[in-house]
């Protein structure tokens, strides 16, 4: 929902996960983040997907991709 | 055993008043007593109401005055649609006591009809998390073999229908919720064209890609029911505004000169289905094209674009509809549950958006590669149901489901069974058409059922031990 600031050095995966929870009001203890990470490293190719496909462009005509 | 009857057959011996619904009600809630114990499809029982419709629905046949031929069949529906005063949990902790002011707009349409309500029925949590061992309830089991899975998240129907606790009932699917469960628990099931039943009432998933539907033993039973779910309900929550047709008008046309897209693709490569269910294909396809039916080999777009659609689209809605019972109650809901919405709180910025950019573009695809052809046709579950313990927590996000084609586009599309595997458990074709096409799949599955003539094929029960 909401892209966060990117620290120079990456976090881990879980704090980054951690962050994005945190900032959409959801504070999950270690246990209920380990159960959340699969589903989100399963979900990285589809999103890839979407973020790549053709049809799923954002660009206005005319101007110019940020 | 008694037999069980279609809704066909059930109205056609009331009409002769050769059946009281009254019976046909009570022989319900006594497969119910005697067998839901060890399947877990019903979460309420309404014995009292059920009884209640019934004995209307006897008086009216007596007076000759029978409103239909859904006059007097038990129904249930799936318990994320709202009944007036009668609990409505979503299989949730979270709505464990909740009883709604009013029906659901699907659910006042098949009251208006006669039918008889039996209760309300088990579904993985608010429709999307499941099976759900750490709710108040558990999970649906196969009537085939209760250690089985029986897919989601319409379970409950699924099962109350294969197991003739009901006639029909209801389902909703947002990425297959009708048509898998009712594949693999070998009834058939269909997701309209979005929006032709109303979503008043329902417990909402994702606006996008809900739909509201019907499930029966038989693709002529789901016409019936549909006839009645289909239609504006003065709103606007879904429910089009266009004439509903005749859906059992040409049920007996057969189908020679209907054009048949085989999606290969989708269940040879893209997730290959196994044997038995790629020969349960060729088998329906031998069938319609010794009907007289033409079957051509198409290229829709690959499974796995209408999957990552279909599930960014299911994550940001569905987190969006519980973001606010997620920040204060995240340890009350199913594991599995809050685990999938919280996908939805994971994603940047301009995903949602792209996804439905990518959505309009699938739709577009699909359409032209439906371009010469009336049907598609693809496998309806990749196997025999598995074993409940193999059942993977994230399976929805590791394959591409042959469902998510049809909740991206809108288009109805239909699970019937085309025979059993080598563990005795259903296998199911998918046929799909395009918007509001539905007279033409309930022609195409009819012929195909009335072909294979499995319909008296059911499974046996599990009994109490008394």
């Amino acid at each position: 929902m909401q892209s966060i600031d990117q620290s120079p050095d990456p976090a881990p995966e879980g704090e980054l996960l951690r962050a994005r929870l945190k900032q959409s009001g959801l504070r999950l203890s270690d246990e209920q983040l380990a159960g959340l990470e699969q589903g989100w490293l399963l979900l990285q190719p589809l999103l890839e997907q979407v973020r790549n496909h053709a049809g799923a462009s954002m660009d206005v005509p005319g101007r110019e991709s940020p | 055993m008694q037999e069980i009857p279609t809704i066909v057959e059930a109205a056609a011996i009331i009409a002769d008043r050769r059946l009281s619904p009254v019976e046909l009600v009570q022989q319900c809630l006594d497969r119910i007593e005697a067998s839901d114990h060890a399947l877990h499809s019903f979460v309420t029982v309404t014995p009292e109401r059920a009884l209640a419709d019934a004995r209307a629905a006897e008086q009216r046949m007596m007076r000759g005055s029978l409103r239909g031929r859904l006059d007097g069949i038990p129904i249930a529906h799936k318990d994320v649609i709202a009944t007036q005063g009668i609990r409505t949990t979503a299989h949730s902790r979270l709505l464990e006591t909740w009883v709604p002011d009013e029906d659901a707009h699907v659910a006042s349409l098949l009251r208006q009809a006669g039918t008889a309500l039996l209760g309300k029925l088990a579904t993985h949590e608010f429709a999307w998390g499941g099976p759900p061992f750490d709710l108040p309830w558990p999970p649906a089991r196969n009537p085939w073999d209760i250690a089985r899975f029986t897919s989601g998240s319409s379970s409950g129907t699924a099962v109350a229908v294969a197991a003739g606790f009901v006639l029909g009932g209801t389902g909703t699917d947002t990425a297959g919720s009708i048509r898998a469960p009712a594949a693999l628990c070998g009834l058939a099931g269909i997701k309209p064209t979005y929006g032709l039943c109303s979503k008043r009432g329902v417990i909402p998933l994702s606006a996008t890609l809900d739909h509201v539907g019907p499930m029966a033993w038989t693709a002529q039973d789901c016409a019936l029911l549909l006839q009645q779910m289909a239609g504006h309900d003065g709103i606007g929550s879904g429910g089009a505004r266009r004439a509903v047709p005749d859906f059992s008008a040409a049920l007996e046309d057969g189908v020679k000169g209907v054009r048949i897209g085989v999606a290969a693709r989708w269940h040879e490569t893209d997730h290959e289905a196994g044997a038995e269910v790629q020969a349960g294909v060729r088998r329906a396809l031998d069938i319609w094209t010794g009907l007289g039916a033409q079957v051509v080999c198409i290229q829709p777009p690959p499974l796995h674009a209408y999957q990552a659609a279909n599930l960014v689209i299911m994550a940001h809605e569905g987190f969006a509809n519980h973001a606010p019972q997620l920040r204060t109650r995240y340890g009350d809901y199913g594991e599995l549950l809050r685990n999938r919405l919280s996908l939805g709180a994971l994603l940047e910025e301009g995903d949602y958006a792209k996804a439905l950019n990518m959505r309009q573009a699938l739709i577009h695809q699909t359409s032209e590669a439906m371009a010469q052809v009336d049907v598609l046709v693809t496998a309806g579950a990749a196997a025999e149901a598995p074993f409940m313990e193999d059942v993977m927590p994230w399976g929805d996000l590791a394959r591409p489901g042959y469902y998510h084609p049809f909740n991206l586009t809108g288009w109805p599309a239909m699970c019937v069974r085309t025979g059993h595997g080598d563990a005795g458990l259903p296998l199911s074709i998918q046929i799909a058409a395009r918007p509001h096409q539905e007279p033409l799949i309930f022609q195409v599955a009819h012929a195909l059922e009335r072909a294979l003539d499995l319909k008296q094929f059911r499974p046996s029960m599990p009994r109490r031990k008394h």
